[in-house]
């Protein structure tokens, strides 16, 4: 399997605070591979570096062969990286449509009527709504708009971060339904977690990320096997 | 307010009506009595049977409160009025706020200028106490709530309603230009508002509005017809066409600023510095006697250059400061307006090479003369005399037609939408792919563009340029203008320009106290309607997020108007 995302001994730092310390792995085309870690592990980071949004102190990261540290959010998003960032971030004072469309802005002048159509199958809350100004959605709504909004630009690898944080376990289950529909249809997904279950479920390939550094990598069944894992992340003893 | 109405309410009880009926009609039969005996001041309002300036603003409003309090009650309330005029209850309540506020100051102002109150006639007491029985009464009427109204009307009409009201808006903006009496000015322009919140009460003006929303390009060349008659209306008046072209320099750069503020969301507080630096390109560059560099080429390309200089200036300042977050550039560009001011003060020779003769300035820059018109020389068109300003006045209109189709292109472009993104939040739009750094850039060298050319055109226009023309303040007051008449819009920031421009001119009686003014009009705006006066849907839905009602009345109306048709 050839590796669509790779990232090698990246290190990010805000200031002299070493958020990220060197960490190595990468996303296989058609994989969910997940990152999963406590409040503070480096997650966030990790994918705002990806996405061009943080510069990395070291290491490289190269998407489909080419490198992409130090270029510019803008053109990462044309090269097919989509981003649903941590706390959702949907334009509030905008349509359901409006910010669909925003979420094409990197694709020029394309016809997007089949993208917004695949959208609205895929999540028909969105379509009821689509006139809807987006700040006044739930949680859930909110953060499938969010991920609506990323697919908009069509994207060859998408990037979710914390996609559950703050929803009931009904909403999460049917996000995560959504992450494994999107898989099936062959979209490249890197899930950020703090909820290992159900990350791990999901996935193909998972990585534990403890203060900046990757401390344990497995299959996503295995590690949901794993005692330690089971021990530090799902609560059991 | 809502206490003091709901205790007139107990108190009043059904009494409100008659009370206010009657002190209606008294403010009417007062407008035919003399307010005072001296007939130079406020106009003359001495004569008897016969209103004048002051009597015919309140005569009218109180015909037109009689007209409201007529449909909330009464035997014509049911049939043909009432179901008319469903907002009666809300214009009485209008009309009586502002025939207190129209009637009071010019029997102050009689007061204050004759020494006392003994010198109002009966007149002015009858109808003061009218307006004031009308204000009392009003509030105790019955709430009613803004009706909106569905008229269908063929877009024929529509247009010609819109022809009509501007119509009536150039009639007012002359009347008003004439005149010369301060206090009767400012007392025109309360009638004038109250009328217009009138307006509102009755549901007119939001039909208006959507009128004008829907028909945007009619509006615009209507406006725009409406701007070029103007200079007709003023036979050949030097001193109000010289203060409408003052208003039309003014407009320009506010609408360059609007783009910078408005648009892309950044607070530029050194905005006039750009505008500077196109009037010194364009007077070093022109051929007066006091500058020292001896090239005079064509106007239009003085206008090309001016206007690359300052949006080089802009690109300066603008990259290594847009990067950061945006406090950085109100700081940087507060410093960059006074180290201009500063420096143009100080290229007299002594230090450095001679440019601008320091704070002297470049006196008598020559008029323009674009291929054989010299715009100096006065025209006759159609018998009418068109003198110098006219001439300015035109060329600025033109540019400004020309300003508001780019930005109406650009609004509704890809750009546009990159810029409410930026607005709405900066971190996700960098995220969907908006190239924010440049788009703000964009912007922000863009609106310094448009200043510096309009600051070529100012230079032949004002004759000289000197250092302190480009002092802090004029930045406040452009900031003032976009924040006033409603960020974002084009015609908003005109009729901001306008009211800031032309309040200073006619009100050279109350110099002392021009800030004080404009520091209280501004907080009464933001108390009230902080998206200023002509708002766009967006902005209107921004500042008022916990206003539910406006929410849901806004959201269909926000994607329908602005979602980019595909
Ligand atoms: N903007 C910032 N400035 C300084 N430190 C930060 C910033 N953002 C995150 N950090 C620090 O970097 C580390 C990793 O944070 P983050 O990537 O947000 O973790 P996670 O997403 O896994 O919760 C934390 O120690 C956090 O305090
Ligand atoms: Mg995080």
């Amino acid at each position: 399997m050839n590796a669509i995302l790779e990232v090698v001994d990246l290190q990010v730092a805000y200031g002299k605070i070493r958020a990220v310390k060197g960490i190595s792995f990468s996303v296989g085309e058609g994989q969910l591979v997940s990152l999963i870690g406590t409040n503070g592990a480096g997650k966030t980071t990790t994918l705002r570096t990806v996405s061009g949004l943080l510069s990395p102190t070291g290491g490289t990261i190269s998407f489909q062969g080419r490198r992409i540290d130090n270029m510019p959010a803008h053109h990462i998003v044309e090269l097919g990286i989509a981003h649903v960032p941590e706390g959702r971030h949907i334009f509030p004072r905008m349509s359901v449509e409006e910010n669909l469309l925003l979420g094409a802005y990197a694709r020029k002048g394309q016809h997007l009527g089949a993208d917004l159509a695949r959208v609205f199958e895929l999540f028909p809350v969105l379509q009821e709504r689509r006139k809807q100004a987006a700040g006044t959605f739930s949680g859930g709504e909110q953060q499938m708009l969010a991920i609506g909004r990323a697919l908009m630009s069509g994207p060859r690898l998408l990037m979710l971060d914390e996609p559950s944080m703050g929803l009931s376990p009904i909403i999460m289950a049917r996000i995560m339904d959504t992450l494994t529909e999107l898989r099936e249809r062959g979209t490249t997904i890197l899930l950020v977690e703090q909820n290992a279950q159900a990350a791990l479920e999901l996935a193909d390939y998972g990585h534990v990320l403890e203060i900046g550094r990757i401390t344990l990598s497995d299959t996503g069944a295995n590690l949901l096997g794993n005692a330690e894992v089971r021990k530090a992340y799902l609560g059991e003893d | 307010m809502s206490a003091i109405d709901s205790w007139l309410r107990r108190t009043l009880g059904r009494a409100g009506w008659p009370i206010a009926l009657a002190g209606a009609v008294l403010m009417a039969v007062g407008t035919f009595l003399s307010w005072t005996y001296d007939p130079n001041i406020v106009e003359n309002l001495t004569i008897y049977l016969y209103p004048a300036g002051p009597q015919v603003y309140t005569l009218i409003l109180a015909l037109l409160a009689v007209v409201m309090l007529l449909a909330v009650r009464g035997p014509l309330a049911t049939r043909p009025l009432g179901s008319l005029l469903p907002g009666g209850a809300g214009a009485a309540r209008t009309a009586g706020v502002f025939s207190v506020l129209v009637v009071w100051l010019i029997l102050v102002s009689i007061a204050v200028q004759l020494h006392g109150f003994v010198n109002i006639d009966p007149g002015g007491w009858v109808s003061g106490v009218g307006a004031l029985a009308l204000f009392v009464g009003s509030r105790a009427l019955p709430d009613s709530p803004r009706p909106v109204l569905d008229w269908r009307l063929p877009s024929a009409v529509q247009i010609i309603l819109i022809a009509v009201a501007l119509l009536l808006v150039l009639t007012a903006a002359a009347y008003a230009l004439n005149r010369s009496d301060a206090w009767v000015f400012i007392d025109f322009l309360l009638f004038l508002a109250g009328v217009v919140l009138m307006s509102r009460n009755l549901g007119i003006l939001g039909y208006l509005a959507d009128a004008t929303a829907r028909l945007r390009r009619v509006t615009l060349l209507a406006a725009f017809i409406v701007a070029f008659l103007f200079p007709f209306t003023q036979n050949g008046s030097d001193a109000n066409m010289s203060i409408a072209t003052q208003v039309l320099i003014f407009a320009t750069t506010a609408i360059g600023l609007n783009i910078v503020v408005g648009l892309a969301g950044l607070l530029d507080l050194g905005y006039i510095a750009f505008l500077g630096s196109g009037a010194y390109v364009g007077a070093i560059l022109s051929a007066s006697a006091f500058t020292h560099i001896h090239w005079h080429p064509p106007f239009l390309v003085v206008v090309l250059i001016g206007a690359c200089v300052a949006a080089c200036f802009g690109l300066i300042i603008g990259s290594p400061t847009l990067r950061v977050s945006g406090d950085y550039l109100a700081i940087v560009t507060l410093a960059f307006g006074e180290i201009f001011r500063l420096t143009m003060n100080n290229l007299d020779g002594s230090n450095g090479p001679d440019l601008t003769n320091g704070p002297n300035g470049i006196p008598a820059i020559p008029d323009l003369r674009i291929g054989g018109f010299d715009f100096g020389e006065p025209h006759t068109v159609l018998g009418i005399e068109l003198g110098r300003f006219a001439n300015y006045y035109f060329l600025l209109l033109v540019v400004i037609a020309f300003v508001v189709l780019a930005f109406a292109r650009m609004n509704d472009s890809r750009i546009g939408r990159g810029w409410v993104a930026i607005r709405e939040d900066e971190r996700a739009a960098e995220a969907m792919g908006v190239n924010t750094f440049s788009l703000k850039l964009l912007a922000f060298a863009g609106g310094a563009f448009l200043a510096g050319l309009a600051g070529t055109i100012k230079a032949h226009h004002d004759v000289s340029v000197t250092p302190d023309q480009y002092q802090f303040l004029e930045s406040a007051f452009l900031l003032s203008a976009v924040v006033l008449g409603g960020m974002g819009t084009v015609g908003g920031v005109l009729l901001g320009a306008v009211i800031l421009k032309l309040l200073p001119e006619k009100l050279r009686f109350f110099s002392d106290y021009r800030l004080l003014l404009f520091g209280l009009l501004l907080v009464v705006m933001m108390r009230f309607r902080p998206e200023g006066m002509l708002a766009s849907r967006r902005r209107q839905l921004e500042l008022h997020e916990e206003d539910e009602e406006l929410a849901e009345e806004l959201e269909g109306q926000v994607a329908d108007v602005e979602v980019a048709p595909r």
